[in-house]
């Protein structure tokens, strides 16, 4: 049995956050990036323990939360099996696959800075800025994005060299929005630069939302969109001007912003439809309907309908709340309504661009000179294009095989 | 649940599956066929070209040119191309286009050639045109961010020159209006294929 008077025990309940969530509590390590949902008992004893109490007496006032007798040291057990009284650690932050960095410059801004970007007066420019957007590309076709905009230089490996960097930048704006909102809320959020597989990514890491009132969590979610929204709106509000002449600008310019526009049209999509992979749409969605394991609720509901699951995936499906079951019996739908989204994103914009380069540069590689300049840019941009091709599908794979081995959650 | 339950149980789960797969693939095949459709002429132009069919029109601005058989080809096999007009409006030219926009410097006809494809009108001037001429062109190629691609040509000795797909209309100096007609007439018209009937009547 659990010895909670053993100092490290102790030290441990001392270190857990309690949060309520509905009419249920989360109980969580932030130092471990741990979390569990328990009943109000539950929050009620670690609370009297927290503040002095001995078990007996803990499990006493956990007793007339629950109006019955409970087990205070049965429920201490299976914090501990779960790894939430564990000695004090860093911060993993989930997945063994990601090795990052953590931006320190970055994270000394403070709550109080923070805090101004994300208040009411912020929250309504971000919803001018959505509105104003909807409005330009409703109104404004010939403004909106299509895939011939990534040609933006008679080169198209210069203008590939120029649009990823630029890429990463506003990937960088969208996690920076996440970060700072959950600065502004006081949540301990990290924000690093890392890899998974050989791509750069930039990540902050929202795991210690869920010590936040339901309500409060949306900020933190919606944040990244809000700052995507913003750039995708001052792009377009640029290309307005200069096409009206009120806006000087050189012309290029004008170009790398359709490349702006380009590329945050196609993220806010992504971000909204693509729930069957844990997008901003999928944790807000989940937050909205109170889940807490929507994600594979609804994929296993979906695969028990369409194939059929093993022993194991019924088991996992079963440990699922009632209530996620049931929100997953239709939100699974919204997974293939994302798929079928993000299918037509794929077809108008990355499988024409893909198909027009791969051919131009097939046509480099079989009829210029193996001394050639072509020959060689058509070379590296075609590896780099098969990589960026193949890559995902061989990362989802080893990702698949790394979570079936239990190295991955 | 007995041992009895359990193959009633799968039974049951086995036969509820049946609508969710015909459902999930009659959905998913008419989504992927109206999403295929719509783009199914660049996708299958982004692979082959065009094959040249010719359409007159003598009702519209400028004049017809005979359209070329209009192959992607590297840019090594492209030096030796010779096209049916100055500049071209069709024939063989580069895998990838580019954006619509003005260009300060002169583009390949490879490149305006595809564009020219993609349903985009090519305004080109002879590179001695005036300051305030080319001042005029950037004014007019802002009215349309879609649709114009606006660059210097130094193979025009001098005045502009409108292209679209098997069209042509050269002007010896700047006229706003008659430009305008023939971006609005032209932009759009072919894409990898004729997009619409040409409203001129038709002559018996």
């Amino acid at each position: 049995m659990l010895d909670v008077t053993a100092g490290a025990a102790t030290r441990a309940v001392g270190l857990l956050v309690i949060a309520p969530d509905g009419e249920d509590f989360v109980l969580g390590r932030p130092d471990l990036a741990l979390y569990v949902t328990v009943p109000a008992p539950g929050a009620a004893l670690v609370r009297a323990l927290q503040g002095g109490a001995s078990l007996a007496e803990a499990t006493a006032v956990a007793g007339l939360s629950a109006g019955a007798d409970v087990d205070g040291a049965d429920f201490l057990a299976g914090l501990a099996d779960f790894g939430l009284l564990a000695e004090p650690g860093p911060a993993t932050g989930g997945g063994g696959l990601v090795t990052g960095r953590r931006i320190r410059w970055v994270e000394r801004i403070g709550q109080r800075a923070a805090g101004r970007l994300f208040g009411r007066v912020a929250w309504t420019g971000y919803g001018v800025a959505a509105v104003f957007v909807a409005a330009v590309l409703i109104a404004r076709p010939d403004l909106r994005p299509r895939f011939e905009d990534t040609w933006f230089l008679g080169d198209p490996a210069l203008a590939a060299l120029i649009i990823a960097p630029v890429g990463l930048l506003l990937a960088a704006t969208h996690e920076l929005g996440h970060w700072l909102a959950g600065r502004a809320l006081g949540v301990p959020v990290v924000f690093r630069v890392s890899r998974r597989g050989i791509w750069m990514v930039f990540e902050s890491d929202l795991t210690h939302v869920v010590t936040l009132r339901r309500r409060q969590r949306y900020g933190p979610f919606l944040a990244g969109m809000a700052w995507d929204c913003s750039v995708l709106a001052a792009a377009l509000a640029l290309r307005l001007l200069y096409h009206a002449d009120a806006l000087p600008l050189p012309p290029i310019a004008d170009r790398l912003l359709a490349v702006v526009v380009l590329t945050q049209v196609i993220t806010l999509t992504w971000q909204v439809f693509a729930v069957f992979m844990r997008s901003d749409g999928y944790a807000l969605a989940a937050n909205a309907l109170r889940c807490h394991n929507l994600y594979r609720a609804s994929w296993l509901t979906m695969k028990d309908r369409l194939w059929r699951l093993t022993a194991t995936e019924q088991a996992e499906l079963a440990g699922v709340s009632d209530h996620d079951r049931r929100v997953a019996r239709w939100f699974c739908l919204g997974h293939l309504l994302g798929i079928a989204v993000n299918g037509w994103l794929l077809l108008n914009f990355g499988l024409l661009y893909a198909f027009s380069m791969a051919l131009w540069m097939v046509n480099n590689i079989a009829g210029a000179a193996a001394t050639s300049g072509a020959f060689w840019e058509s070379s590296a941009l075609l590896a780099l294009l098969l990589v960026q091709v193949i890559g995902p599908p061989l990362f989802a794979l080893r990702e698949r095989r790394l979570r079936r081995a239990g190295v991955l959650l | 649940m007995t041992a009895q339950d359990a193959p009633a149980g799968t039974a049951a789960r086995r036969t509820r599956r049946w609508p969710w797969r015909v459902g999930t693939l009659v959905v998913g095949t008419v989504a992927i066929a109206v999403a295929v459709s719509g783009q199914w002429r660049l996708l299958a132009g982004s692979v082959t070209g065009s094959t040249p069919t010719g359409q007159t029109a003598p009702c519209l601005p400028g004049r017809a040119v005979q359209v070329m058989n209009s192959p992607h080809l590297s840019a090594a096999a492209l030096a030796s191309v010779r096209y049916d007009s100055l500049p071209p409006t069709s024939g063989p030219h580069l895998g990838f286009t580019i954006a619509p926009g003005i260009y300060t410097a002169p583009l390949t006809e490879g490149l305006t050639v595809h564009a020219m494809e993609h349903g985009h009108v090519i305004v080109q001037y002879a590179t001695g045109t005036p300051a305030g001429t080319v001042q005029d062109l950037r004014r007019l190629a802002r009215r349309y961010p879609r649709d114009v691609i606006l660059a210097p040509y130094p193979k025009l000795a001098d005045g502009i020159a409108l292209t679209a797909w098997g069209r042509i209309d050269l002007l010896d100096r700047y006229d706003e209006q008659r430009a305008a007609a023939f971006i609005e007439a032209l932009r759009g018209r072919y894409i990898h294929g004729w997009t619409h009937p040409d409203p001129c009547p038709v002559s018996r």
